[in-house]
């Protein structure tokens, strides 16, 4: 393992990193400024800045590296079939890593995400990175310490107005991507996503990451989107009850050796795709001018400028979705929705060679959409309905969704069934991302509508969604001709004098039933908001515990047979009131998260209207 | 107290280079035309030719292995220059009255198409590109005109605004800016005005140590002529050579021994300018005056673009009692500025200091000649010593070159404090000898771009100004760029690119650099050189550089005055040249672009 190095790494121990950090400009400005707030001592705050930086550093010791990645190698080889890398991307990774400093971003979904990534980087003979992680790993005994040889460095979950904290953090990141010791991995996404589709990034981290560039204190960043896809995840029942609102089990070193039936079990492939490395500097040309920060000198702390945030929300946007062009989709997910699509229909149980025709149909469909499917024309129903255990197992020659699954045991018997279709719907999001618009299109064109009004109402929607999906803003009308284009050159819609008609009904009806779960909830839970949601900012309610209230209510509205299982899920139900707050009908207190409504009335007005014009068929309206 | 220099023996009136200037000086390349790199394939040693260095005639063993293993140079792809091609010279645009009338008022005046050629470019990499490959400029002078006095310039304007005659002034040519080139789109006949035989000193006056001197004459000469009376300027560009007190006032130039003397803004007393409207000069030689704004701030560095500058009093100092050389090495770049940084917060600048990076001192041994036995033997000990004992890593240490001036009393005290200040941050001096060779080096460093030029690798120095917080940074930064353009502009192999930090100033420092690349298999060496350039011009702004600290704007960096002065700041300087120049006389397009009698629909 001879990694090329950054040319112009200086050689520095992770202790030498962190004293380094203490003896910044940043840190040094920073206690003064503390010193002064608060009457302590520079000795005391300089004490607890140096014990921060114990707390948060890494120990990355490619001894242990060079250990781990055996035992990581057993591990994999245990618990998968295969995991396939993209080599071309890994080896410009490679070149590239001498060059520039480098961000790693890979999509998170798993615990697993950043130990596959070091291990696949250490087998390319290629630097592995210091990774920014959450604190709850650190506290595992032994673990804690293993990853941080590894490279991983801990980040409180909130250190908000923490002075301290947020410069220490700031610096220790940014000294990593100046003097270009290793990547710089982190996730974009914040966290791991529990619902199988891309979460809306997060801009901190990457403002941080980026300031070095701004600050002309580095020539450029590379920034590397990496896509995990997994054909099945290991956390995958705990990410169906956290949606339904069992909390996440704390991290623990016991509960990890209790976990150790993972090894059983098998998880079937893992694809690992490096995508376009965008160079920031190419990106930030003509959009970043970084003579104005040339203006302020290096000992006073600069501020991020509007443009530059700008910049970075956009570049955030980019990386997710670079991540899901290379995101691979497996045909379990297909399955899924095919499933989900039946269900709605009340058909819990399926004969296998109808599934079989119609995965052939599906798989065809999303390709030529542009996904990328591991599809090989040859559906085995077994290995992929097995995938999907223990919520759908096969049953003579019916493919059967358990409607009380074992591993929904613990749930009273309104949730049982929902567990089997938030598990599925889990698994179809993941396919979301590549049928996403030409869902959008298909929904509006319910019956045709001219081009400006299917654009517009392509709009609404997407505005509507935004929160669920991954939506490049200010793109809609690009997104909506280039998806529209590609549905005529499939043959799918037609348009003549200027109106646009859906062609293809078993297309239309397919890809309305991918969205329809979604638009459905939104729409009950916004019925539930016109009557509940409190209309003053004195008995304004924590989002939390309000959308708990929407789910109990859409569970008793709904009862047995569930047809999706959305309404439950509150993640899509906290979206659902996210963009109230967005669209301006619903105001939301930053920091108390606490949300009211004040004007019911022009709120109800709006939402019947919308539910109206774009879902007239909602048999519950 | 006056001393007239007028009876002063030939010594005194020899030339750097005679009228015609070509008959020295090369028309295709750098410097006088018997001194150039040789290089032998079959014994692959290099040799230096002429006498006028101390270069000359010693053979260079390490330059083309440099050559070829630092700049990745590939010497089986040769690019011979084109011989002079006369067919190929614009035809002259000709104005028969204004040539009838001037031929009265100068000391010379000529319409040879040589004299036209060596008229119309300075010495940019492009420049010479252009020369060596017959491809020459689309428009050049028409006419060269030699005025031998302030009064002859006098003339010659009132004759250029009364036909309405382009003049560009022009000194030594040694500009690398594209000063000197003429506007494609000009249509009116141009003159170009070579000042060099206005190369008198009027009067040196060792009561109040000044000396007004005519702008025409070469550093050089001046220096000597100076020093035949025990004086110096103390103002020493490396192209002291070949430039001009003129050429020095019109682009702000910067010495090497600034610390002591300062710059060429810090050393004129008075200037005259002659302007399209008449002599714009200042009543009185005083030390300071509080008179408004001073005019002299807008004619130093304006660049060819109001007037013709015609003589200048400037101050003069004693030869020095004692000049010392020195040297001093640092475990790497970063420690070396932060000696030179430490330097100038303590206030001991030394004449010079100049610090180069391990790619330049790389390039600094390369061209130094062979040793004898015993100087190996010592080499190969000091060099035990500093990579063994000392732990340095050759290929990561920086060197720092020193010049002390002065009373032997204050040469050794700031030699003393120096060596203590770099000892802080990790230096060993290094010796007198290795500073000493740094700086003759400087000249036949601008030799080195022809012998490249013959194999296809085009080479170029610009430099920067930067606050000391970013000098670090900027270097490494400007470097990457280079190397990243290069690539994506179809270069092969790893370019050359080596920087020194140059001067030490309170707030900040000079930055110069040095690149070049190997052009083979490049579609379009010219386009790759020029994208190459302003990638690097960028980077150097992005990190809080300077346009330029004194190479000037020119053509080549005109785009960048509006964002370095602000909007505002360039309509001053157009309004300025609007109402000196309505006529646009002095239309060499330099600074502010190329304005005229359409300048105020422009506006």
């Amino acid at each position: 393992y001879r990694p090329p190095k950054y040319r112009n790494i200086r050689y520095r121990v992770p202790c030498a990193i962190r004293e380094e950090v203490l003896q910044s400009n940043r840190v040094r400005r920073v206690i003064s400024v503390v010193g002064k707030e608060t009457g302590r001592t520079r000795e005391d705050l300089t004490s607890e800045a140096s014990a921060i930086l114990e707390e948060m550093g890494h120990e990355f010791s490619e001894t242990i590296l060079r250990c781990i990645g055996g035992l990581i190698r057993k591990v994999f080889k245990q618990i998968t079939t295969r995991v396939t890398v993209h080599t071309a991307g890994l080896e410009e990774l490679r070149r590239l890593s001498s060059q520039k400093p480098l961000l790693l971003m890979p999509t998170h979904r798993s615990y697993l995400d950043f130990l596959l990534v070091t291990w696949v980087l250490y087998s390319f003979d290629i630097k592995t990175p210091v990774i920014a992680a959450g604190q709850d790993f650190m506290f595992m005994r032994g673990v804690g310490a293993l990853l941080r040889r590894c490279g991983a460095f801990f980040i409180r979950r909130s250190f908000g107005k923490d002075k301290l904290y947020w410069a220490l953090f700031t610096e220790y990141t940014q000294t990593h991507i100046i003097n270009g010791d290793a990547p710089v991995e982190f996730f974009i996404e914040g966290t791991r996503s529990r619902t199988g589709k891309s979460l809306q990034p997060k801009f901190g981290m990457l403002t941080i990451a980026l300031e070095p560039y701004f600050d002309a204190r580095v020539a450029d960043i590379g920034i590397c989107p990496i896509t995990l896809s997994y054909e099945k995840t290991v956390e995958e029942n705990l990410h169906v009850r956290e949606m339904m609102g069992t909390p996440k089990p704390k991290e623990s070193t016991t509960g990890l050796i209790k976990a150790r039936a993972i090894l059983d079990n098998n998880y079937g492939t893992i694809h690992v795709n490096v995508g376009q490395i965008f160079s920031v500097y190419e990106m930030a040309q003509g959009k970043v001018d970084r003579k104005v920060r040339a203006l302020v000198p290096r000992a006073v702390i600069p501020s991020v400028h509007p443009h530059e945030r700008s910049f970075v929300n956009k570049l955030a946007y980019r990386v997710i979705l670079e991540q899901q062009a290379n995101a691979v989709v497996f045909p379990c997910s297909v399955l899924s929705a095919l499933l989900l699509y039946r269900v709605s229909n009340k058909q819990w149980q399926i004969p296998s060679h109808e599934l079989e025709v119609d995965m052939q149909w599906a798989c065809g469909l999303l390709i030529s959409l542009g996904c990328c499917v591991s599809w090989d024309n040859s559906a085995d129903l077994a290995h992929h309905t097995a995938m999907l255990a223990p919520v759908v197992f096969q049953e003579e020659d019916n493919v059967v969704v358990d409607k009380n699954p074992p591993s929904a045991d613990h749930l009273n018997s309104v949730f049982k069934q929902c567990h089997s279709l938030i598990s599925l719907g889990r698994r179809r999001n993941e396919l979301m991302h590549a049928v996403v618009h030409a869902a959008i299109i298909a929904k509006v064109l319910m019956r045709p509508k001219t081009r400006e009004r299917t654009l517009m109402e392509y709009q609404q929607l997407r505005d509507i969604l935004q929160y669920e999906f991954i939506f490049m803003p200010g793109r809609g009308e690009a997104d909506f001709q280039c998806t529209t284009q590609q549905l005529l050159d499939l043959g799918l819609l037609t348009v003549s004098a200027d109106v646009y008609k859906f062609v293809d009904m078993d297309t239309r009806s397919f890809l309305t039933s991918l969205l329809d779960p979604f638009l459905i909830t939104y729409i009950d839970s916004w019925q539930f908001c016109i009557s509940y949601m409190p209309r003053t900012a004195q008995h304004g309610q924590n989002i939390k515990s309000f959308c708990n209230r929407v789910q109990t209510y859409l569970s008793i509205l709904y009862c047995e047979p569930y047809t999706h299982g959305e309404s439950v899920n509150l993640t899509v139900l906290e979206n659902s009131i996210l963009v109230l707050v967005k669209l301006g009908h619903v105001v939301m207190d930053k920091t108390k998260k606490t949300v009211y409504c004040c004007d019911p009335l022009a709120f109800s007005n709006a939402i019947s209207l919308f539910a109206f014009t774009i879902y007239p068929l909602s048999a519950k309206l | 107290a006056v001393v007239s220099t007028q009876s002063t023996g030939m010594e005194q009136d020899k030339k750097a280079f005679p009228l015609k200037r070509q008959e020295e000086l090369k028309w295709n390349g750098w410097g006088y035309r018997d001194s150039k790199f040789d290089y032998d394939a079959d014994t692959d040693t290099t040799t230096f030719s002429g006498d006028r260095y101390p270069m000359a005639g010693h053979v260079l063993p390490n330059l083309m292995k440099w050559f070829r293993s630092d700049c990745s140079a590939n010497l089986n792809y040769k690019t011979p220059a084109m011989p002079l091609d006369l067919n190929a010279i614009p035809k002259p645009v000709r104005c028969p009255p204004f040539i009838e009338e001037a031929k009265l008022c100068c000391k010379h005046l000529s319409e040879d198409p040589e004299d036209r050629l060596m008229h119309g470019h300075g010495h940019l990499c492009e420049e010479i590109y252009m020369l060596r490959s017959n491809t020459y400029f689309k428009r050049i002078p028409d006419v060269v005109v030699y005025p031998g006095c302030h009064d002859d310039v006098v003339k010659l304007v009132e004759l250029a605004v009364k036909y309405n005659v382009v003049i560009i002034p022009m000194g030594g040519g040694t500009s690398v800016s594209g000063a000197l080139m003429c506007p494609e789109e000009e249509v009116r006949p141009i003159a170009s005005l070579d000042m060099t035989e206005m190369n008198r000193i009027h009067w040196i006056d060792p009561e109040n140590l000044m000396a007004h001197i005519e702008s025409g004459i070469i550093g050089q000469d001046l220096e000597r002529k100076l020093e035949s009376e025990g004086y110096t300027t103390g103002h020493q560009p490396d192209s002291l050579e070949f430039s001009s007190l003129g050429g020095w006032v019109a682009t702000r130039a910067s010495g090497m021994k600034k610390n002591v003397y300062g710059n060429i803004e810090d050393m004129v007393v008075r200037i005259k300018m002659v302007t399209a409207k008449g002599t714009l000069e200042k009543s009185c030689q005083v030390p300071r005056i509080s008179a408004g704004p001073d005019v002299h701030e807008f004619i130093l560095g304006s660049e060819g673009t109001l007037g013709v500058i015609t003589e200048v009093t400037m101050k003069i100092k004693p030869l020095p009692e004692c000049t010392r050389y020195g040297s001093a090495i640092f475990p790497d770049f970063d420690k070396g500025i932060q000696f030179m940084h430490a330097v100038s917060r303590k206030q001991i600048y030394p004449a010079s200091i100049r610090l180069m990076d391990n790619d330049q001192l790389q390039f600094g041994l390369a061209i130094k000649p062979e040793k004898t036995l015993i100087e190996q033997f010592t080499d190969t000990i000091k060099r035990m010593y500093i990579t063994r004992l000392r732990g340095f890593n050759p290929t990561k240490l920086a060197l720092c070159t020193l010049v002390f001036e002065g009373s032997t009393a204050t040469v050794e005290k700031q030699e003393s404090e120096i060596y203590a200040v770099a000892a802080e941050y990790g230096g060993i001096p290094a010796g007198e000898e290795n500073g000493k060779t740094g700086y003759l080096l400087t000249f036949n460093i601008a030799y080195l771009r022809d012998l490249g030029m013959n194999y296809g690798f085009l080479a170029e120095s610009f430099e920067t100004s930067v606050p000391w917080d970013r000098v670090s940074d900027l270097v490494k930064n400007v470097k990457q760029r280079i190397i990243i353009v290069c690539r994506e502009e179809g270069v092969r192999h790893p370019p050359h690119i080596s920087s020194r930090v140059t001067q030490a100033y309170d707030t900040g420092a000079c930055c110069y650099f040095y690149f070049g690349f190997g052009s083979e298999g490049v579609p379009d060496p010219l386009k790759a050189y020029s994208a190459i350039e302003r990638s690097a011009r960028e980077e150097v702004l992005a990190n809080g550089g300077s346009v330029s600290h004194h190479h000037g704007i020119g053509k080549v960096r005109s785009d960048y005055l509006e964002s370095s002065i602000s909007p505002v700041g360039k309509q001053a300087l157009v309004a300025i040249k609007n109402e000196l120049d309505p006529n646009n006389i002095f239309g060499n397009g330099n600074l502010i672009g190329v304005v005229g009698p359409s300048l105020k629909s422009k506006l």
